[in-house]
């Protein structure tokens, strides 16, 4: 198996493992779906509704999610020395990294998916009837949303790899609101009042393949004897 | 051959110095033991070695290269570090089966159950490393570090934490690894007893300096002229004998452990001389015979003489 793939392999089961990240970021989909699905209702206009919840608020769900693995995967490795251990595998420090946020992705998307299903059926059960989100907004969970994930993870990761403890608490939220404001200025330059449609979408794909291209670039900053000397 | 070599080798840490003009060799098949005392450098000569530090001066260098550059190279190390590269929610076989996929190790399934019956943790296989006790655990991290038959072990105090059973457990791995196995053996250590069991060479290294450097039985017998122990045939001559050995000569220092005295003579100076002494004094001599100098005492001259030049 590639090196990469064996990494996301032990992070997923090492965070499936993690009851308390599990609890808390089934807690955290949860908490959204319920609170953001009473607001569809079945007047006209509800699949709208439900379309600019789904392609709003999921990633954003996502993101937390991926916040909360990266901490778990890259800081706290950090912080109990067992990253030393890693960097003198036959592993590279990209493939590390890489493998690490494939990972974590692959987990936040899945509970990120979890909770656009959960929105769906509550405000189905609200509203008296199934409402169904549309094609471009399903292509948007699919394939746009875990590259915001990937982009967010692997900053996160990045500045937890190369910063001491104090930086990454400052900059670990600054990463956060920065990708989430992205996301909203994407919709908002998309002009939402015409709905999710494919042009949404195809320009959301877009700054999620930019941005998560900035990602993979910066990740070239990754230098082992920085991540060694900064352990918090 | 060597297969771990430093020369020159020089860190600094934002224009602090830890290590200066570090050299030293190991060869293969050889076990190598690495003494200082905490902040000495010898953590920072192992990241060097081990490719996570960047040398400011000279060069760190494992099968003649530089292991930072060489994912290959890396195959052929077993690391296990003051942390035991464990993750606690993974069962101790889910850990071994991640590092053995990370090497490429054959017949995987086969060796973990070779590694768990070697550090004798098969009945806690399957359970999660952090409900393991600590010295399950540095069992586990030096089965994990074995687990590729690595050509180069890199051992930062495995014995630290451990009982007097588990210790002896891994003393016997380290002779079974560079016996059986022809591995070379960095033993970077606190415990003098267990280098002085296991190693043939040995290094001190005190505040970023080489103090020491040889075989461990050259150490013992070039340095600090000939020892020689004393067991009196009455324990009520002991401060009779203090007496006589102050007032010689001949005998540079002494001590006395367990009713045992240990005199330290000049270079040139004979135990004949001593004993004779002793004898025509009325100090009854019951057993002497000629020691060797514990690493122990080699350790705390080196460390002592950095002190003395400091």
């Amino acid at each position: 198996m590639n090196p990469m793939l064996t990494v996301a392999r032990k992070e997923t089961a090492q965070l499936l493992h993690s009851r308390m990240s599990m609890i808390t970021t089934a807690f955290l989909a949860m908490f959204f779906a319920f609170t953001a699905a009473p607001a569809v209702t079945m007047e006209d206009g509800s699949a709208a509704v439900l379309d600019q919840l789904l392609f709003s608020m999921v990633p954003v769900i996502g993101l937390f999610v991926g916040y909360i693995f990266a901490s778990q995967i890259f800081l706290r490795e950090k912080q109990q020395g067992v990253i030393e251990t890693l960097l003198c595998t036959p592993l590279t420090v990209g493939e590390l990294w890489l493998g690490k946020v494939l990972g974590a992705t692959l987990l936040a998307w899945g509970m990120a998916l979890g909770a656009a299903v959960l929105i769906i059926v509550v405000s189905g059960g609200n509203s008296g009837g199934l409402v169904l989100p549309s094609a471009p907004v399903i292509v948007h969970l699919a394939v746009v949303m875990p590259l915001f994930i990937a982009a967010g993870t692997g900053l996160l990761g990045l500045v937890q790899f190369i910063l001491g403890l104090r930086q990454v608490q400052i900059v670990n939220v600054a990463v956060i609101f920065v990708l989430i404001f992205l996301l909203t200025f994407t919709r908002q330059l998309l002009n939402p009042e015409t709905g999710i449609t494919w042009p949404v979408v195809g320009g959301s794909f877009i700054a999620g393949v930019i941005v998560l291209g900035a990602v993979l670039v910066m990740g070239r900053l990754l230098n082992t004897e920085r991540i060694v000397t900064s352990l918090p | 051959m060597n297969i771990i070599e430093t020369s020159s080798l020089g860190k600094a840490f934002g224009g602090r110095e830890v290590l200066d003009g570090v050299s030293f060799a190991v060869k293969k098949g050889e076990v190598f033991g690495f003494l200082g005392p905490n902040g000495a450098g010898k953590t920072t000569t192992l990241r060097l070695l081990l490719g996570l530090l960047e040398p400011s001066e000279g060069e760190a260098l494992v099968f003649g290269e530089r292991l930072a550059d060489r994912e290959d190279l890396r195959r052929r190390v077993g690391v296990l570090l003051e942390h035991n590269g464990l993750f606690d929610q993974l069962s101790a076989r889910e850990n071994l089966d991640y590092y053995g996929r990370l090497y490429g190790v054959p017949e995987l399934q086969r060796r973990i159950s070779e590694i768990l019956a070697l550090t004798g943790l098969e009945e806690r296989a399957d359970s999660a490393v952090g409900t393991l006790s600590t010295g399950m655990k540095r069992k586990l991290g030096l089965g994990r570090a074995l687990l590729h038959e690595p050509e180069i072990l890199f051992l930062d105090e495995p014995s630290s934490g451990l009982d007097p059973e588990a210790q002896r457990m891994v003393r016997e791995l380290i002779n079974e690894v560079s016996g059986r196995e022809s591995a070379t053996v960095f033993l970077n250590s606190h415990n003098l007893d267990e280098v002085q069991r296991v190693c043939d060479t040995v290094a001190i290294l005190d505040r970023g300096r080489l103090r020491a450097y040889d075989r461990v039985a050259a150490l013992q017998e070039n340095r600090g002229g000939v020892h020689f122990a004393l067991t009196l045939a009455d324990a009520g001559d002991i401060t009779r004998a203090e007496g006589i050995l102050a007032s010689m000569e001949e005998v540079s220092r002494y001590w006395i452990e367990d009713g045992v005295i240990t005199a330290v003579l000049l270079d040139g100076a004979a135990p004949a001389q001593v004993l004779a002494r002793l004898v025509r004094e009325g100090v009854l001599v019951e057993e002497a015979r000629k020691t060797r100098r514990s690493l122990e005492e080699i350790y705390l001259d080196a460390v002592g003489s950095a002190e003395g030049g400091a």
